[in-house]
């Protein structure tokens, strides 16, 4: 048997956010941005083809602005936070977007636990009204 | 590794004259490996003609998911009466409720006249580990797939032969398999290059496209998934109550004119029929991979 495959939960998330229409990312459990929905799509400018699988130091860099200023976004920790610990989260970073446009994001990630542990989390995000 | 279908319909036995080809129990399919082990997947209605001896050693009954069709042949298993029998029964997580607790739930009153209690076998009931283990000169491994409810998909290796076992299965949930990539696939990786793969194929088309999201595949997704998998041979399992023989006929043969279109051997694609004995070779011989030896 290929280890080659997403746990269930994932499976699950990705099936999930391919139908809504909230922006969502879908997070593995060392918090690789493994999968985004069209609807991250029209606010990144990108497609998660174009991107592709991106770790979580990569995404964290790519897609904000506060990466690219050296300042980490979620600098609570909240991500590893959620991934190991199990614990929800909420905060609000800019999104580097296309042609480097900012976008002021209020983002809650919700841990995915399943019998052998998390094994990913569910991130879900909204542009900022008066951003 | 032989493999004996025991049962092969989906949801509800269906016994009558309009069912004796395919047969009318549900979901039970017995595996004997060479060292005389006996691994019963599910515990369906099939389970009740099962002659069982001790030779082997324990009893295996690896349950995929408690669904009804999966457990209602339980009580007429006939070594749970025999003293001398010892049974493991593996089923899905969670660890709590244990597994007999949630089998009690049937098997108590006043649903049952025996309680679990009662059986004079020595009966374990152990929750199937999620990385796999060795049972008897198999390795069978797991994996939880999608369907209504935890279920596990099984496959055991036994040399260069294997079965996959995926009962009841809806891989096309969400997204089409024929774009879906590998890795978002339920099931696949466990399914990957088997000899024998045992797949849901309970809806012809039409019916699934008012039953998406019930947790079963349409005859094309089950034909679509075993393209993916690189299976040796597929049989089509889980076939709705509704389904004549006759109309499974029609469905079989549709089913082994698709399989050509995607490139497949028409001859290694078949709906399961209650019965059938196998005997499963290992993908490194010549010739068909899993030859009827009834």
């Amino acid at each position: 048997m290929s280890s080659a495959q997403h746990p269930l939960e994932l499976i699950l998330a990705r099936n999930l956010v391919e139908n809504v229409s909230i922006p969502a990312f879908v997070l593995d459990p060392d918090g690789v941005l493994a999968f985004f929905n069209e609807s991250a799509a029209a606010v990144i400018g990108s497609r998660f083809e174009e991107i592709g699988p991106l770790g979580l130091d990569e995404w964290r860099f790519e897609l904000s602005h506060e990466g690219r200023g050296g300042q980490t976004p979620w600098n609570s920790e909240s991500i590893p936070a959620a991934l190991h610990q199990g614990r929800p989260a909420h905060e609000r970073f800019h999104l580097r977007c296309r042609d480097d446009a900012r976008v002021e994001v209020e983002a809650s990630i919700l841990p995915l636990a399943g019998p052998q542990g998390i094994c990913g989390g569910l991130l879900a995000f909204w542009p900022v009204e008066d951003s | 590794m032989r493999v004996e279908l025991l049962g092969v319909r989906g949801s509800v036995p269906v016994p009558g004259p309009s069912t004796t080809r395919y047969g009318g129990n549900t979901a039970c399919v017995r595996t004997t490996l060479s060292d005389g082990t006996t691994l019963i997947l599910d515990a369906g209605t099939g389970i009740r003609s099962l002659e069982v001896t001790q030779d082997g050693g324990e009893i295996h009954i690896l349950l995929t998911h408690l669904h009804l069709d999966h457990i209602q042949g339980l009580l007429f298993f006939r070594p749970f009466f025999d003293p001398n029998a010892e049974i493991v029964v593996w089923g899905p997580p969670p660890e709590t409720p244990p597994l007999r607790d949630m089998l009690a739930r049937y098997l108590s009153s006043p649903l049952s006249p025996i309680e679990i209690r009662e059986l004079p076998a020595r009966v374990s009931f152990r929750q199937f580990p999620l990385d796999g283990c060795q049972i008897g000169s198999a390795r069978v491994q797991t994996s939880r797939i999608l369907h209504r409810g935890v279920t596990l998909g099984y496959r055991i290796d036994e040399r260069e032969a294997s079965i996959t076992y995926l009962p009841d299965h809806e891989p096309a949930l969400g997204k089409p398999l024929t774009v879906a990539e590998d890795d978002w696939i339920s099931g696949l990786a466990l399914a990957r290059g088997t000899s024998l793969l045992i797949h849901d194929g309970q809806f012809s088309d039409e019916d699934y496209s008012s039953h998406v999201g019930w947790g079963h595949s349409s005859i094309s997704d089950a034909l679509l998934f075993a393209l993916r998998a690189e299976a040796d041979q597929l049989l089509l399992f889980h076939h709705d109550p509704a389904h004549s023989d006759d109309r499974l006929d029609a469905l079989g043969a549709g089913a082994a004119n698709h399989w050509e279109a995607l490139g497949g051997n028409p001859s290694t694609v078949a709906l399961a029929q209650e019965g059938r004995v196998f005997d499963v070779k290992g993908r490194a011989r010549a010739g068909p991979k899993a030859s009827t030896v009834e």
